[in-house]
């Protein structure tokens, strides 16, 4: 996986949005489908829930790509037998790393306040896949599901760019 | 917005609560004429107790054009959101403080920093989001395009 990932979620985003603007405008394709409803801005809180999805979707490649940069520190750090067991434990259990001691290490390679932003969104993405709990008050909602993306796609950078200057690191190490 | 937000802020609801307030005195200057009601409603969020603020409903004439509900103090990227909504539409209306700098990016081609998030901002104030990141600050003008979007009436 590399950062077109983002790019590919966000197209994905904008199809399904354009898709429910075709639906709104458009009185033959809604009445395939038996909507009688003159009130559009329902399909828009439709469109809402699944909004949500897609940061979900967004949150997840994220974080596939953090946890993949855990690896590949790891791998990098294997200099004989023992470094390697050692590297195996802690591959095994990368997964189970909690993601926000992840994202503190990310503040002191990127902004602080962008990283917040993610731990911001992390929240918002917990609150959404546990089942927006009703009868606890909704966390810090998101301003444009655009932002959202954009800030993920920025703290990904930084992962991307630092694994690129990790291994020119070990190319010289290696000269 | 610059903040992780872990502490309750009632500072921050109580500036929301003035800027929706300054919101609504503005909207009925540029939208004289027409009929307005607010109704109170209940705003739960994380980090704040649990507060009262009015949605804003417009009427021309008899009819319901859109109505601004509030969203939240607490927002991801921004100061305070609320939502203008219509029959046809829905279009989000975001506040800003001043851009942090820490949320600037410098333009090379332009040599002028902007947001890292939006395009278009300039000032602190209220925008209106146009989908994709872009937002303008709202102004007479373009909260009638909203108005007119959001409610499928015309040259209102």
């Amino acid at each position: 996986m590399d950062i077109s990932i983002f790019d590919e979620i966000q197209k994905r985003y904008e199809l399904t949005e354009n898709l429910f603007k075709l639906f709104k405008r458009d009185l033959t394709v809604r009445a395939q489908f038996d909507y009688e409803s003159d009130h559009f801005s329902e399909i828009d809180h439709e469109l809402e829930a699944i909004k949500d999805l897609f940061i979900i979707d967004a949150f997840a490649a994220f974080e596939r790509l953090l946890r993949d940069r855990v690896l590949s520190s790891v791998r990098s750090q294997e200099e004989n037998g023992l470094s390697e067991g050692l590297s195996q434990i802690v591959r095994n259990e990368s997964e189970y790393i909690k993601i926000e001691y992840l994202l503190d290490v990310l503040k002191k390679f990127a902004d602080p306040e962008r990283i917040g932003l993610i731990k911001q969104i992390k929240k918002y993405r917990d609150w959404v896949a546990h089942g927006r709990r009703p009868l606890t008050y909704s966390p810090v909602k998101p301003a444009d599901i655009y932002s959202v993306f954009e800030a993920i796609r920025l703290a990904a950078v930084t992962v991307v760019d630092n694994t690129i200057s990790d291994v020119k690191d070990s190319d010289r190490c290696a000269e | 917005m610059s903040e992780e937000k872990d502490d309750f802020n009632d500072s921050a609801v109580e500036e929301y609560k003035q800027n929706i307030q300054d919101l609504y005195s503005e909207v009925k200057i540029w939208h004289k004429g027409m009929v307005f009601r607010e109704e109170y409603i209940d705003m739960y969020e994380e980090y704040a107790v649990p507060y009262k603020i009015a949605e804003l409903y417009i009427y021309k004439d008899d009819a319901f054009l859109c109505k601004i509900k509030p969203v939240g103090a607490h927002i991801i990227a921004a100061d305070g959101r609320a939502d203008i909504i219509g029959k046809r539409d829905k279009l989000s209306l975001v506040f800003f403080k001043e851009l942090s700098a820490n949320m600037e990016t410098h333009d090379h081609e332009t040599g002028i920093n902007r947001h890292a998030l939006y395009e278009g901002y300039k000032d602190a104030g209220w925008y209106v989001f146009w989908g994709k990141r872009k937002i303008s600050l709202l102004s007479g003008e373009n909260f009638l395009r909203a108005t007119e979007e959001v409610s499928g009436y015309k040259h209102l």
